[in-house]
């Protein structure tokens, strides 16, 4: 009322726009990532000023602004496209510090944040994620990342065009290395029909102890975050073969309401019976109306529940600023798209934020995590239990510096 | 407190490709096994095969894109346990059970992180007290006070 700000909102307000993790804030349904590279030759400071005309023309557009419909004549009326709630974030990949792909160098090497790298080597870029076919994979790394989030379709795809025009219009030294969409579904499920990211701690300050880079190094990186993207192509097929049990027993919760599983028994022939957490669902309670107990139960008792996603994805429960939870705030996005040879591929674009990235690597890296299998589920399965599958790959990927707000662009100080 | 695992694919060869867990030993200890399948070892050995032409200081850590300069930087790939038994060995017939990992205090970001370290240290002191109540007189505190 007075207009005071809070300690929390002001430490809160150096994370760029783009990122929902506030009370009451929910991201619109329209994902764009636009990648480009600023061209070879290209000075520090001609690079600098590009982002910066590209991120100046942004915000007029978040405003319904569109350079081609400025007014020209004495005459000429005020014109305004809806802007769908457009926010825009802006982040550095590894690229952009490479001595070897930039003549003369964009920025110093030693600014790099040190886990800051490619995502692409040869090999699998984690233990038990492989990439998708060679013919499969797009371009996930870039100089630069811009993430467009939006309530409509156009907003999203005018901000996209709109770069390339200015781009074009100025002879800015920076090319439109490729970019992903996304949508993001009102019932909070994924593609294998189960709900996704019930569990992504509470809004406001839980989320912001996990998002937040609060360490200095590097200086310019303190109040930003980073960003991990993984375009993650989704074997539908494989998927629906499973019996409704062993996908639960993958995912760790009931299919229909979510309800986190408690254990698994064994009915009078052997068979599998998911049991889920006592008092779940809550009677009359709508599909996915979850208590808390039920978004982040306890780690189970049961080792085939321990070993399903849910818990190996969030293998302590605790703390979301203790290191060794490795919690991440997810913000992902489904994605549906034909294919040259016909048929469609779907999938997830997996977008964390994270206060490091070693929280991301230990997830999907670490042996009991998800390091040692795809997805989910026991390593060394009994009879009857879901045997391995890999039922993810990499189709695009990359992991991107997300620096704090600042003027004239974010991390601006470091060209 | 043992070795529980290495993530020996962080570590990059010249060509690229991963190097493979064989090239660490794991000594004084033993391998998982028996009927607890635990990972007992105490000892990490690393080194890059004789013959291939390079040397661990040829390798990178992909995950931070460096030269392997210490011995650190192979440390950091370890991955401990510790293995807690409230009895005597055999004295109940039970599996291993995995018990939460307590909340740490992220001291990286706290100057007065020392204390609470020492008070929380106090606090567990006091709780494994509790746990000896009924052992002998014996039993001496690090004043060399019988524990009562």
């Amino acid at each position: 009322v007075n207009g005071s700000t809070s300690p929390v909102d002001t430490l809160a307000d150096r994370l760029q726009e783009g990122i929902y993790f506030r009370s009451g804030e929910r991201p619109g349904p329209c994902y764009r990532l636009l990648l480009l590279n600023v061209r070879p030759g290209a000075t520090p400071a001609d690079a600098g000023r590009a982002i910066d005309a590209v991120w100046d023309m942004l915000q007029d557009l978040r405003r319904g602004l569109v350079r081609d419909l400025r007014p020209m004549r004495p005459s000429d009326p005020e014109v305004n496209v809806p802007d769908g709630r457009l926010t825009c974030l802006l982040g550095f990949g590894a690229r952009l510090f490479d001595p070897d792909l930039h003549v003369p160098r964009l920025v110093n090497p030693d600014v790099r944040p040190w886990e800051l790298v490619a995502l692409r080597r040869p090999g699998s870029p984690f233990p038990s994620l492989p990439w998708a076919t060679e013919g499969e994979q797009k371009p996930g790394e870039a100089d630069l990342a811009i993430q467009c989030i939006a309530e409509t379709e156009l907003a999203v795809n005018l901000a996209v065009v709109e770069v390339w025009k200015l781009i074009v219009d100025q002879d800015l030294p920076l090319e439109v290395a490729t970019f992903h969409d996304g949508f993001g579904r009102a019932d909070g499920r994924s593609w294998i029909d189960f709900h996704d990211g019930v569990n992504n701690m509470e809004a406001g300050e839980e989320r912001r102890s996990a998002i937040e880079a609060v360490i200095a190094d590097p200086p310019w990186m303190e109040g930003g975050t980073y960003m991990s993207f993984l375009r993650l192509a989704v074997d539908l097929a494989s998927w629906r073969r499973l019996p409704r049990e062993h996908q639960e027993i993958l995912v760790g919760r009931d299919k229909l309401t979510g309800c986190p599983l408690e254990r698994v028994d064994r009915g009078q022939d052997g068979e599998l019976v998911p049991v889920a957490l006592d008092g779940c669902p809550v009677s009359g309670a709508a599909s996915g109306s979850l208590r808390p107990e039920d978004r982040d139960p306890p780690r189970p008792g049961d080792p085939l529940v321990q070993a399903s996603h849910i818990h190996r994805s969030n293998r302590n429960r605790g703390r979301p600023d203790t290191p060794a939870n490795n919690r991440i705030f997810r913000q992902g996005y489904e994605f549906l798209e034909a294919i040259t040879e016909g048929g469609f591929r779907l999938g997830l674009n997996f977008v964390s934020f994270q206060r490091n990235l070693k929280r991301l690597r230990d997830s999907l890296g670490l042996k009991d995590w998800l390091g040692d299998v795809n997805f989910g589920g026991p390593v060394r399965p009994k009879p009857g239990e879901p045997a391995p599958i890999t039922l993810i790959s990499v189709i695009a990927g990359g992991f991107y510096a997300v620096p704090p707000k600042g003027a004239p662009f974010p991390g601006a100080k470091i060209f | 407190v043992y070795i529980a695992s290495v993530q020996s694919e962080r570590l990059l060869q010249p060509d690229g490709s991963p190097v493979p867990l064989e090239w660490f030993d794991f000594q004084r200890g033993s391998r998982p096994g028996g009927s607890e399948g635990l990972e007992r070892s105490q000892r990490l050995v690393f080194e890059v095969p004789p013959g291939l032409g390079f040397v661990v200081g040829d390798l990178i850590d992909s995950g931070t894109d460096q030269k392997i300069q210490f011995g650190g930087q192979i440390a950091d790939l370890v991955q401990l346990v510790v293995y807690l038994r409230v009895g005597d060995r055999n004295a109940v017939q039970v599996q291993p059970r995995e018990v939460p990992l307590p909340n740490v205090v992220p001291c990286e970001e706290h100057p007065d992180c020392d204390r609470d370290v020492l008070r929380l240290n106090e606090e567990f002191e006091e709780t494994q007290r509790n746990l000896l109540a009924n052992t002998p007189t014996s039993i001496l505190d690090r004043r060399g006070e019988p524990i009562s």
